[in-house]
């Protein structure tokens, strides 16, 4: 008689499960591995230090899950089965509680109207939801007991009013075709992750899957993602970049890796207007409001680009640093709900909150991986963080602190000392290729100056930017002077030293995003080194605090150093 | 099965203890203070408290013996049937070791010197009937068919042998109008849906009887002819008020109709608990609260007045919650701790006014002796001081409200550990068992006991708790008493012990975040809370250091004790990010006092207290003696002279020099004597070779007009001290 196999000790599990629904993970336990994939089909990774993750629990990711198809009890059993300790049973109320409340609302397509309707088995609450002050406009006519008319054109909008009122509905409306892209194929081969990230938003090309967020490190290849999932819908696409220069290293990826022509590839863009079967657009020229439109216009009227969103009949849309979705693409993309959507970003911080809106019109996060996990596993450069402190001398102190508080960041910024560390840190990579990277235009032309470095600024021609970058691939420029126009999308693989003088305030997307222009695997293995500059004693200390957050949380810890000249 | 009560041994503890178990509120009350068997007999004890503390069985009982004159067990059984005989010999021995009841013999009999003073909700004919006539008692016996004997003993024996037989009252109404059977059955009815606990039952006749029957007492008066209501107070079968208004049934014949003289017996079944993880004992955060809260009034004294209760306002402790990081209420609460414990005291003003508008303010300053006794001892022990005080009657909280929490207590303490109750239930539960709760009341009582630490309330999940948050953690909606607390029931020693234990190991990570057990060490937990605001509960903790908070320890210590500690407890290597973290906080904390002020006066302590009163000063007392206000000094002086307050010549001008170096002398015609003047952008900067300290740097960054050095501000020399008049 075999004996039965043990019961695993409790305390030995690797979750820690609190009743302000976090969830804590302790990435040394045994069964790290398979508690970090099963959480992570209902709740939400929110930093992932050294030593224990903090998922949360909320009811966006419990409402993604159910989507998913998972039930109540797949979480229950989850958190119990793995736990350290008992759980509180007023967690799994909760989780039973919001859960129970996904599906029970549900947007389909109706045959009668040839529109869309809003369907519920309980009348209760079909009165309940359409008594809500933001749904009551968004509903039509009542088709019967259990049915209301939407207009197709306030799929996004019911479906944001629905989130806010508590019960999210289930959109099964599914997604219009869109033109046929012919015979594609990708030419490059995915890695494990972005298989599973793609797989995470396709779901099997069902309407379950088909929109949500990737979130993936800056050099972890979620150009190649998009891609990937452009051949795999086989549509036509949009691709919405940040810039004229990412939207151009997409279209270079494009003919490099897949088989699509350079006559199916279109840039939309301040330079060109050029609608083809896969387009690339600017959120600039998306954006860009028609003089003498007022304000309240229809948004396609003060934003007459938008158009393009729907003037095609796009299968997919592709949003590239969707934490940076402006707010008339936001609006923009709830009128297009029928229509394939990925969004990409490295950090999914919106510093205005706006969360929510990403998970209702874009979709919800399929994809999330720690950055460290990728570094460990090779995919991205493994990066050291420093931060150096200069002072001010007595005069600019003095200086500083008759400021008015408005002019104080620019001093602290633009500290003379701290071009005497730059220089010393640039003494010390001869051999390597450094990124410096300001937020000051007139602090940057010094410098640029002062080392004979070629500088890119907003001010800089696309032609010169293009040249510049390519100048610098190729080696022949080992240092770049670049503003806040390089912090996104500009793949510079070469680069491995990256000096940040000033940045945005307190952002801490834009700190991760300026480490992740470094994090590019290195073809000798070497590691990336990331440099901030900061005044001491200034409120460039306290900004540097909350910018290092982001980058904290994902297990990057700054080694800090006093300068003294 | 024993047939007699038992009698208790009055010299034996454990069994006064386990005769007391029924009703610990007592032999907590008791035993607090005075601790002597039986109780009643202690001096200055309440007979009306100690009633009013028994639980509804013995306070039945009680009554029971009383109109019964004594009651055997057997007897006692009989009239409860539904109770368990365990909670009746518990209230048996319960009466017995708080000296209400006393054996003669088999029976259970009222302490004969008690008899008047013990009132049943449903008046006694035995007591009641003393204060008829003769007469009348002779008119109801021969109405009733009785022996009317010849003294008013013999009467009221042979009326008493009736009321006491419910064949013999039923013979009687079979000879009386219908009505006479329905006016008794209605009052049965309504006494059996009353909890007589609450007062002395009598009915209204309006509301009681049929319109019909209650309109016939007034058409019908004795000339008219007896009334159905009539006929039944005449021959006192019922009693009544002279007008027929109020009628009420004896205690007597309500034993003799329905069998008990009280509709039920039964307490109120306990709530069923549920699983409530234990919490870490927060005895620690209470006591430091407490410490923080006298420093800081000591610091800053408030006012108070002397006439009013003694106490200084609660925008007092408000402050001080918010400036040392302590919970609003909870400030409030070991606010008037601090007072019962006598670590504040008030110290008097000189009288203001003459005659009978004289009115004589005080300061609150802390008890240096007894702060420092108060430091010097455990917090095992200061923790009991605490609650003990919170206990006991005091100046703003009477006997009967200690009662009451004592009360509150005693139900939690009947929650098994490890479990606990929900709220609403055990509301209503509180107030079935003791008439002397409400709801409203079991909901505030658990609130300041949450406070202090003795119950865990997951009232509501955290949001942001901050420390000594009561609602922090826990099973959301269950109350039950914490570790700490009912180890405070045991003896002190076992809080000690308690406090001792737990892991004090966590994990610091490099995003600011701490990582501990739920079980983490109270001490280690303490000082953990005042570096870090905690963030989560559950099967951990979980805290995020804090800026402020490191800025404000900084105080108590530096930044390589703070580092130090952090190392010792880490199970991890503490991140360099961190270390610096903390070095930064500690650095940027500076004793330099930065704010507006148009100038500073300085004198004895009572002369700036009494200035600052005067609100148009715009005064600010910063340290004792030592006050600053934004307002020039020529506006200050002229409000203050205004009001009497007499400033004496301070002597040399003061030079001050400006940010950028140049001097100047300022004085001679702006400043005002006794006062300096500082004027935006300067800093007081005294002459080489004075003998105070010279002043700190100004801080860089800090958004000021004029930065004082605390040092420069201490108290002139006694030529430069202005005199009050």
């Amino acid at each position: 008689m075999s004996a039965e196999p043990a019961a695993p000790d409790p305390a030995q599990n690797p979750l820690v499960v609190q009743s302000d629904l976090s969830v804590l993970v302790e990435v040394a336990a045994p069964r790290y591995d398979e508690a970090r994939d099963r959480l992570a089909r209902f709740a939400e990774l929110e930093k992932s230090p050294e030593h224990v993750h903090t998922y949360r629990i909320s009811p966006l990711s419990l409402w993604n899950a159910a989507a998913a198809g998972l039930s109540p009890g797949d979480v229950a059993s989850t958190l119990t089965g793995l736990s350290k300790y008992p759980v509180a049973p007023s967690v799994l109320m909760q989780v039973h509680d919001l859960m129970g409340r996904y599906g029970r609302l549900r947007l389909v397509l109706d045959h009668d109207t040839v529109g869309l309707a809003l369907v519920s088995g309980e009348v209760a609450l079909l009165e309940e939801v359409a008594r809500h002050r933001q749904v009551i406009p968004l509903l039509g006519e009542r088709l019967d007991g259990n049915r209301f008319a939407v207009r197709r054109g306030d799929r996004g909008a019911i479906k944001q009013a629905l989130i806010q009122a508590g019960w999210p509905v289930a959109d099964e409306a599914g997604y219009e075709p869109g033109n046929p892209l012919e015979a594609t194929e990708l030419r490059a081969e995915l890695r494990s992750y972005q298989a599973d990230a793609l797989a995470a938003w396709w779901q099997e090309g069902n309407p379950l899957g088909g929109s949500g967020v990737l979130v993936l490190p800056c050099g972890a290849g979620k150009t190649v993602i998009g891609m990937a999932a452009l051949v795999t819908a086989a549509v036509h696409t949009l691709i919405i970049a940040t810039s004229v220069s990412s939207a151009r290293q997409w279209r270079r990826e494009l003919l490099e890796k897949t088989n699509l022509t350079e006559g199916q590839i279109g840039e939309y863009s301040g330079h060109h207007k050029d609608v083809r079967p896969v387009t690339i657009a600017t959120y600039n020229v998306l954006t860009w409001a028609a003089r003498n439109v007022d304000r309240d216009a229809d948004i396609f009227e003060r934003h007459p680009h938008l158009a393009l969103l729907d003037q095609q009949q796009w299968g997919l849309i592709i949003y590239d640093e969707v934490h940076l979705l402006p707010a008339p693409v936001f609006r923009a993309t709830a009128r297009i709900q029928a229509v394939r959507r990925m969004g990409l970003t490295a950090t999914l911080v919106r510093e205005d909150g706006k969360e929510p809106d990403v998970f209702s019109l874009i979709g919800p996060k399929r994809f999330d991986v720690p950055w460290r996990e990728l570094e460990g596993l090779g995919w991205i450069a493994p990066a050291t963080c420093t931060e150096i402190r200069v002072r001010l001398n007595d005069e600019d102190r003095l200086h500083y602190a008759l400021a008015e508080p408005a002019d104080r960041h620019h001093l602290a910024a633009t500290a003379p000392a701290k071009l005497v560390v730059l220089e010393r840190i640039l003494a010390s990579h001869r051999q390597d290729r450094v990124l410096v990277i300001g937020q000051f235009v007139d602090q940057l032309t010094r410098i640029a100056e002062r080392l004979g470095a070629p500088l890119i600024t907003g001010r800089t021609s696309q032609k010169v930017r293009d040249e510049r970058f390519e100048q610098f691939r190729a080696g022949k420029i080992p240092v770049l002077v670049v503003s806040k126009i390089a912090n996104f999308s500009i793949d510079l693989p070469e680069a491995n030293v990256a000096v940040q003088l000033s940045g945005q305030f307190g952002s801490r997307q834009e700190e991760a995003q300026r480490l992740g222009r470094i994090m590019r695997p290195k073809a000798d293995g070497g590691q990336a080194s990331f440099y901030t500059i900061v005044t001491a004693e200034t409120v460039e200390q306290s900004f540097a605090l909350n910018r290092q957050r982001f980058l904290a949380e994902q297990g990057y810890s700054y080694d800090v150093i006093d300068f003294e000249i | 099965m024993e047939s007699d009560w038992r009698a208790p041994d009055l010299d034996d503890p454990a069994l006064i203890a386990a005769g007391l178990a029924a009703q610990p509120a007592l032999i907590r009350l008791f035993a607090l203070g005075l601790g002597r068997v039986p109780f009643l007999s202690t001096p200055g004890a309440s007979l009306a408290l100690l009633v009013a503390s028994l639980n509804r069985v013995a306070e039945q009982l009680l009554f029971v013996i009383k109109v019964r004159g004594g009651v055997t067990r057997a007897e006692a059984l009989a009239q409860a049937p539904e109770v368990d005989l365990g909670e009746l010999d518990a209230a048996a021995q319960q009466l017995l070791i708080s000296g209400l009841a006393q054996l003669e013999g088999r029976r259970l009999v009222l302490v004969a010197a008690l008899d008047a003073l013990v009132d049943t909700p449903h008046p006694c004919f035995a007591v009641q009937s003393n204060y008829l006539s003769s007469e009348e008692l002779a008119k109801a016996c021969r109405s009733l068919g009785l022996p009317a004997g010849t003294t008013k003993m013999q009467r009221q024996a042979a009326l008493a042998t009736v009321l006491g037989d419910g064949v013999a009252i039923g013979n009687v109404l079979a000879g009386l109008p219908d009505e006479c059977t329905l006016i008794i059955g209605l009052m049965l009815a309504a006494a059996s849906s009353l909890d007589v606990r609450f007062g002395a039952v009598s009915f209204s006749t309006y509301e009681l009887l049929p319109e019909d029957l209650a309109a016939t007492t007034h058409r019908y008066q004795r000339s008219a002819g007896a009334t159905p209501l009539d006929q039944l107070c005449d021959r006192l079968l019922i009693g009544s008020d002279w007008s027929r208004t109020e009628i009420w049934l004896w205690a007597e014949s309500l034993i003799g109709l329905a069998g008990s003289l009280f509709p039920t017996w039964r307490l109120a079944a306990e709530p069923a608990p549920r699983p409530y993880p234990p919490q870490p004992p927060r005895a620690f955060a209470v006591v430091a609260a407490l410490v923080d809260l006298v420093a800081y009034v000591a610091a800053h004294p408030p006012e108070g007045k002397q006439s009013a209760e003694r106490q200084p306002p609660v925008k007092v402790w408000r402050a001080a919650a918010k400036a040392v990081g302590v919970a609003g209420d909870l400030a409030v609460l070991l606010g008037e701790l601090a007072i019962e414990l006598g670590l504040l005291v008030p110290v008097l003003l000189p009288v203001r006014g003459r005659g009978r508008m004289a009115v004589q303010d005080c300061l609150w300053e802390a008890h240096p002796s007894r702060l420092a006794a108060f430091k010097a001892r455990s917090t095992a022990e200061n923790w009991a001081a605490v609650v003990n005080a919170w206990l006991a009657p005091t100046v703003r909280s009477d006997e009967r409200s200690s009662v009451q929490r004592v009360m509150v207590l005693s139900l939690l303490d009947r929650i098994p550990a490890g479990q606990g109750v929900a709220l609403d239930q055990l509301g209503a539960w509180a107030v079935d068992r003791h008439r002397l709760l409400d709801t409203d009341l079991v909901h505030q009582t658990l609130g300041e006991l949450a406070r202090l630490g003795v119950v865990d309330a997951g009232l509501a999940p955290p949001k942001a708790p901050s420390r000594g948050d009561h609602q922090a953690g826990g099973a959301a909606g269950l109350v039950t008493l914490s570790t700490a607390g009912r180890a405070l029931g045991e003896s002190i020693g076992r809080v000690a012990e308690l406090l001792a234990q737990g892991s004090d190991q966590f994990i610091v990570q490099p995003d600011h975040s701490i990582i501990a057990p739920a079980d983490l060490n109270p001490a280690v937990a303490q000082r953990l809370g005042r570096l870090a605001d905690l963030e989560s509960e559950g099967g951990a903790t979980v805290w995020r250091l804090s800026a402020l908070k490191l800025a404000r320890e900084a105080t108590r210590a530096s930044a390589g004790e703070l580092v130090g500690f952090l190392r010792q407890h880490s199970s991890v290597a503490v991140p360099a990010v961190i270390e610096r973290f903390v070095e930064d906080c500690v650095a940027q904390s500076s004793p330099v006092l930065v704010g507006p002020a148009g100038c500073v006066i300085t004198a004895d302590v009572a002369a700036v207290a009494d200035a600052a009163r005067h609100r148009a000063a715009k005064l600010t007392v910063l340290a004792p003696g030592v006050a600053v206000s934004p307002l020039a000094p020529a506006k200050v002086m002229q409000i203050l002279q205004a009001k009497g307050v007499v400033l004496a010549e301070l002597g040399d001008a003061h030079t001050t020099t400006d940010l950028a170096g140049s001097a100047h002398t300022a004085g001679s015609a702006t400043t005002t004597p006794g006062m300096r003047e500082v004027s935006t952008w300067d800093v007081p900067h005294l002459p080489r070779g004075d003998a105070l300290a010279p002043p700190l740097p100004l801080r860089i960054g800090a958004k000021a007009i004029a930065a004082i050095p605390a040092v420069a501000l201490l108290v002139p020399p006694p030529a430069q001290r202005k005199k009050r008049r």
